[in-house]
């Protein structure tokens, strides 16, 4: 005799984690619904970490970006303005130092070390040849210890292509200037800055037949990943309750408005295309609308838990790329060589100010995004900033970092914290990955923890 | 068949001895390597042996001495973290760490420190016997590398509290931040500590503690005592305790809620962060505060409000007091009561928009407190300017208005607010809308539409809006050129001001712009001026309608006119002698832009130069920094430019200075006398960048200089110092007397750059002087 059948009910279900169609496989938020009953509540209140680390070249305008006085309840300066939205969601540091970015002997090539020291505040290796060396970037000791847990265990991403080898930067490879991320001393990771490919790799499903199947046909006919997984997300929306309907709704949502502007982005634009940088299918022409559909998929990714860590360059080390967006024809390398000049200064500050809007637009987001309880910004760290302090001086202590987000409670934000001067950049990566729950015994040049981090 | 499993297992063992005679004799060439002349090849092995771990145990001779005698930061550094990963066997190496504890640098001493705490308990000898080392940071550090075993030498605890005795406070208070790291078996002399004779001590003891609390009642009074010491820091440390204290919660509550009103930043600082602790565990918190909300003391209103914006959302019970608060006089007690309010978020919006409705409160505070919120208010306030009460729907278009951006979405609901029945409502819809930028072609329809309004306000507010979004400039014209006749003088002010924001386009109005210079309203004639000034050399003909109101009764009038004055610009001496006059003005703005207009015009008479050198000592530094500007653009004589330029960067603003030291550096080498005092500046980070350019710029250094740049070849500062060998050679013969100087600093130098830079200075002073002696001869 068979035992009887037993009746499933939804409590009993395991968390099912994405729609399937076609060579895809969308993957889902949290959704409460899903979740066995018991782990629910304890799930929910405790939301998996997430960490970011966003990088900008050729240093900043200082004086229009510390803040006047220091702990909570402080002005934001012109560059910082644009973060007034999330600004208790902000922690402006001040005062770290990459001292292996400076040349310790090694003479020129100030741009090339700023983006490898950036992450693991190790001296490069100065070649230009295949004997690359700097040190394990925070991102990629985190990954290594709890890259496990997730689909992918970083993302890397950017927004200017740029070669792996020959020489960027007085003597210095390629590798050093057009990457942050590094698993191994000896190998920088490649960064995505494809939004569309990015899109396509976060939703396939592996097999690589079905999803060239999947992409083809979607193009042709201008179909949304919706399309192809409706059958099934359909399926879903009768077993959720009410609010995880509409936060499934709101999320699909979501992913079509950004297939709408990719999609837009592709077609012809009326922006003047920058002749130094040709851009290839499917990256938009405006370098704004680039920026944002990559911190798209940056949320993305840490919405869906594809992964939970991840890198971003808004552009490469040394970039003289123009901002016509707002105004600026010179290079920004170029203008950051000022020499004093107060018009090339103010110039600096506003494509500094426009680097700041693009980072305000992924926190305003992070922050709409619902997570658990809470929302994506809470429960995440998001470390913006330069290996190089002033771009005109080429020095690299007292850094613009800022930190976003609660990292779960472990931060607190709101204020302008001011490290004593000479503090290695990477005693905070110390403190942000004991925060994560991926304790090393030191990276890059660390003496230890950032104290006054957290509460 | 065993036959062949042995054979299997003798390969295997043979194997393993192959390997592993191999990998030794790897780690015996890298060993070998780290003494090479080689860096690269030394930095090379480093690495592999640090890579290696405790595999790496052979080579500990020859890491002890990279770690003693290696002078290259990387090749230690990996040496150090080999030692680190070898662990207890590499105990032979703590002599040499121990050494290294007293280093200057920071990271080396860590690393020290690090390196014996994972050698661990095998190197207590040498550190049991550093802790006496006549060094103070040598002994501290050795007490930070036991710290770092924690509690597995917890035994050596009263060897390190010896150090407490020391009679240098900073590093009392160090070793005083080692105990915690020793376990809880460090509470008994944390406590101790608490009353020490050394501030940095006490505080450092109260921040140890807080990671063992609750306490016993005896180190509960010990806190509350020191939450009132004389030290800052001290007082900061005892408040964050006191969280964790376990004391009750009305008690903790009312101390920390006093360190809220402390002088000392540190301590506020302290008192936020336990309040937020407390508020998860407590419910005293927020009825504290908003007692202290209630006094009469406006420093307690104020620290209240703050702290209650520092706990956010879960203080919204405050609500309605912190609301009440908004309509006292005082603006900056305003100003923090709206953050406050901000910082609860969205549910703040329905009680700010229901307190808008009431007449007794401040409507422009309410806007800005929904406002400060943010983008998250935008749902609420959109439906809100459809409420049924006036005041609602004013607040929430006035508050969408003050958004860092104006949300677009809300657009069509604001030109839905156009025809609203109350001109209040009309006015905020659209002066919110000017606000926006937009260029939605529905709402800037429903805009133009509006510009016959019967309320002047609206009418007013409208005009703007057309001005500043993206209207065709024919439909803008059509609307604004027939305002500038309006019977109302706000309509004809703003209609004005429009056209300024058009510019050029509003070149076919300039007749009536004319006029408008002779209206009885200051205002209209103050924006005549700009609208005029905004067409810049097509509005040459109103240059001598605009002369008269040089002398208009209004400072606003009269800066306009000869801002604008200035924009056309002028090679009339009439025109310049009328506006140089004006740098005489009792208003300091009507001066201000009087100096920006004379560097526009020609033939401006003497008095007018004499008046602006005067004004290089105005008591406005912008007025100076403008001075500057204007003096360099009319003092042609290169001769009297320079010591007045120089005199210039004595004054106290950066500003001034760097516009002075950029006119200097346009003037090249004749303006060398300014060397010593450019060398002066080149020390201050606010001034170093444009010193240098100057430098870089004059290229020249005459016999005056020689002081300063004797004195700078000792600067610790490298940059300094080339730029004083490369002036010296400039200089010549006269700095003949710092030969041997200069020499010295070659042959010390360990740069080929350096010493070529010196060598060419050396080699241009004894070159001149070779020839100024032939001539002789």
């Amino acid at each position: 005799m068979n035992p009887p059948r037993q009746k499933r009910n939804r409590s009993s279900l395991t968390r099912r984690n994405a729609l399937r169609g076609l060579g895809l496989s969308l993957s889902l938020p949290w959704l409460e619904s899903l979740a066995p009953v018991a782990s629910a509540a304890a799930a929910a209140a405790a939301r998996p970490s997430r960490m970011a680390f966003i990088f900008v070249p050729n240093g900043v305008h200082l004086p229009s970006w510390t803040p006047e006085t220091e702990g909570y309840g402080f002005e934001l300066p012109y560059t910082l303005k644009p973060l007034q939205p999330v600004l208790d969601d902000l922690l402006v540091i001040s005062g770290l130092t990459h001292d292996k970015g400076r040349a310790n002997g090694d003479g020129p090539g100030d741009h090339a070390r700023s983006a490898s020291v950036f992450l693991t505040g190790a001296q490069p290796r100065k070649t230009s040849g295949a004997d690359i060396r700097s040190g394990i970037s925070v991102d990629q000791a985190a990954a290594q210890a709890a890259g496990h847990a997730t689909r992918f265990a970083s993302l890397e991403l950017g927004c200017e292509s740029g070669r792996g080898a020959g020489s960027c930067d007085s003597g210095y490879s390629c590798a050093y200037s057009n990457s942050i991320s590094w698993s191994s001393e000896a190998t920088p990771l490649g960064k995505e800055i494809n939004p569309r490919s990015t899109f396509e790799r976060l939703f396939a499903n592996g097999q690589s037949a079905e999803m060239d199947k999947s992409q083809e046909l979607r193009l042709k006919l201008r179909k949304s990943v919706l399309d192809f997984v409706s059958e099934d997300a359909n399926r879903l929306q009768k077993k959720l309750g009410v609010s995880d309907r509409q936060k499934l709704d709101q999320y699909l949502t979501g992913v079509r408005e950004i297939e709408r502007r990719m999609e837009s982005a592709s077609d012809s634009s009326t922006i003047e295309t920058d002749v130094d940088y040709p851009t290839p299918e499917g990256i938009p022409e405006d370098y704004g609308q680039h920026i944002r559909l990559m911190c798209d998929m940056l949320v993305l990714a840490f919405q869906t838990d594809s992964t939970r860590i991840s890198t971003m360059m808004f552009a490469n080390a040394g970039s003289n790329r123009s901002y016509k967006q707002i105004n600026i024809n010179d290079g920004h390398h170029e203008l950051s060589h000022h020499g004093g000049d107060a018009k090339k200064q103010a110039k600096i500050r506003d494509i500094n100010r426009f680097h700041i809007q693009q980072f305000s637009y992924l926190l305003q987001k992070m922050k709409a995004t619902p997570d658990g309880e809470g929302n994506l910004l809470d429960h995440s760290t998001i470390c913006y900033g330069s290996g190089l302090s002033d771009g005109n001086r080429h020095n690299n202590e007292n850094l613009p970092v800022l930190l976003a987000g609660g990292g779960n409670g472990a931060i607190d934000t709101g204020r302008h914290l001011r490290a004593r001067s000479e503090t290695p950049m990477c005693n905070l990566f110390m403190s942000l990955l004991d925060h994560f729950g991926t304790p090393v015994d030191y990276i890059g040049d660390s003496t230890g923890q950032l104290p006054g981090l957290s509460l | 068949m065993p036959r062949f499993l042995f054979t299997c297992l003798l390969s295997f063992l043979s194997l393993c001895a192959v390997a592993d005679e191999s990998s030794n004799a790897d780690v015996s060439k890298l060993a070998a390597d780290l003494k090479s002349a080689d860096l690269n090849v030394r930095r090379d092995a480093a690495y592999a042996l640090a890579a290696l771990g405790p595999a790496a145990a052979a080579a500990v001779p020859e890491l002890t001495h990279a770690v003693k005698e290696d002078r290259d930061d990387q090749v230690w550094t990996q040496a150090t973290t080999a030692i680190a990963r070898i662990g207890a066997a590499a105990v032979d190496a703590a002599p040499a760490l121990v050494e290294k504890l007293n280093d200057r640098d920071e990271q080396i001493t860590f690393r020290a420190q690090w390196a014996l705490g994972k050698i661990g308990p095998s190197a207590l000898p040498v550190l049991l016997a550093a802790l006496q080392d006549p060094d103070a940071r040598r002994r501290v550090n050795a007490a930070r590398a036991l710290a770092l075993m924690g509690p597995a030498v917890e035994s050596v605890l009263p060897d390190v509290v010896k150090l407490l005795n020391d009679d240098s406070p900073e590093i009392a208070g160090q070793v005083a931040g080692t105990l915690s790291s020793f376990g809880a078996v460090a509470v008994p002399e944390l406590q101790k500590c608490l009353t020490h004779k050394h501030t940095t001590v006490r505080a450092a003891a109260a921040n140890g503690l807080i990671a063992f609390g609750p306490f016993e009642p005896e180190i509960q009074n010990s806190l509350v005592q020191l939450s009132k010491d004389d030290d800052g820091a001290v007082r900061a440390a005892a408040v964050r305790a006191l969280a964790k204290a376990g004391l009750p919660g009305n008690d903790v509550v009312a101390m920390v809620l006093s360190a809220l009103r402390d002088d000392v930043d540190v301590v506020r600082a302290a008192a936020v962060v336990s309040l937020k602790q407390l508020d998860r565990d407590d419910k005293h918190t927020i009825p504290g505060l908003l007692f202290m909300l209630n006094s009469e003391d406006d420093k307690d209103r104020s620290a209240a409000a703050f702290g209650l914006g520092m706990l956010g959302s879960s203080a919204v019970t405050a609500l309605p007091q912190l609301i009440a608060m908004l309509n006292h006089n005082d603006d900056a007690e305003a100003a923090v009561t709206i953050k406050t309010i901000s910082r609860m978020g969205t549910v703040a919006v329905p009680v700010l928009l229901a307190a808008s409705a009431v007449d007794q409160q401040r409507p422009d505070r309410i806007s800005s407190a929904l406002a400060a919120i943010g983008p998250a208010a935008t749902p609420a306030l959109a439906e809100s300017l459809s409420d049924s009460a006036v005041n609602v729907r004013v607040a929430a278009a006035s508050a969408l208005g003050n958004m860092e951006n104006v949300p677009s979405q809300t657009l069509p609901s604001l030109a839905a607010c156009l025809k609203d029945d109350s001109a209040l409502v009309r006015r905020s819809a659209a002066a919110t809308i000017g606000r926006s930028q937009t260029g939605n072609a529905d709402v800037i329809a429903a805009l133009l539409a509006a510009a016959t309004d019967s309320d002047a306000g609206v009418r007013a507010a409208v005009l703007l809006a057309v001005a500043s979004v993206r209207t065709k400039p024919e439909d803008a014209l059509k609307i604004l050129g027939p305002a500038i006749e309006d019977e109302n003088p706000i309509v004809r002010e703003s209609a004005v001001a429009g056209l300024a924001k058009l510019g050029e386009s509003a070149e076919s109005l300039l007749p009536k712009l004319i006029l408008a210079l002779l209206d009885s309203t200051p205002g209209v004639r103050r924006n005549a001026a700009n609208a005029i000034a905004a067409l810049k050399s097509r509005a040459s003909s109103a240059m001598s309608n605009l002369l008269p109101l040089l002398k208009d009764p209004e400072p606003d009038v009269r800066g306009a006119a000869v801002a604008a004055v200035g924009v056309i610009k002028s090679e009339d001496a009439e025109v310049a002698a009328a506006v140089a006059e004006l740098l005489l003005d009792s208003s300091g703005d009507v001066v201000q832009s009087t100096l920006t207009a004379l560097r526009e015009l020609k033939n401006v008479p003497p008095a007018g130069l004499k008046h602006v050198t005067d004004l290089l000592k105005h008591e406005r530094s912008d007025i100076r920094a403008s001075a500057v500007r204007c003096f360099v653009g009319l003092q042609k004589d290169t001769s009297a430019r320079v010591p007045v330029l120089i005199e210039v960067l004595e004054d106290e603003d950066w500003i001034v200075r760097r516009d002075a030291m950029d006119a200097l550096g346009d003037i090249g080498g004749e303006a060398q006398r300014a060397i010593p005092k450019l060398f002066q500046l080149m020390s201050s980070e606010a001034d170093q960048d444009s010193a240098r350019s100057a430098v870089k710029d004059i290229d020249a250094a005459g016999p005056e200089a020689i002081p300063v740049l004797r004195q700078e070849l000792e600067s610790s500062d490298r940059r300094l110092q080339y730029y004083a060998v490369f002036l010296l050679g400039k200089v010549g013969p006269p700095a003949a007397d710092l030969l041997p100087e200069l020499k010295n600093l070659r042959d010390d130098s360990d740069s080929k750059r350096f010493k070529e830079a010196v060598q060419k200075s050396i080699e241009l002073i004894e070159k001149k002087q070779h020839s100024v002696g032939d001539r002789q001869g």
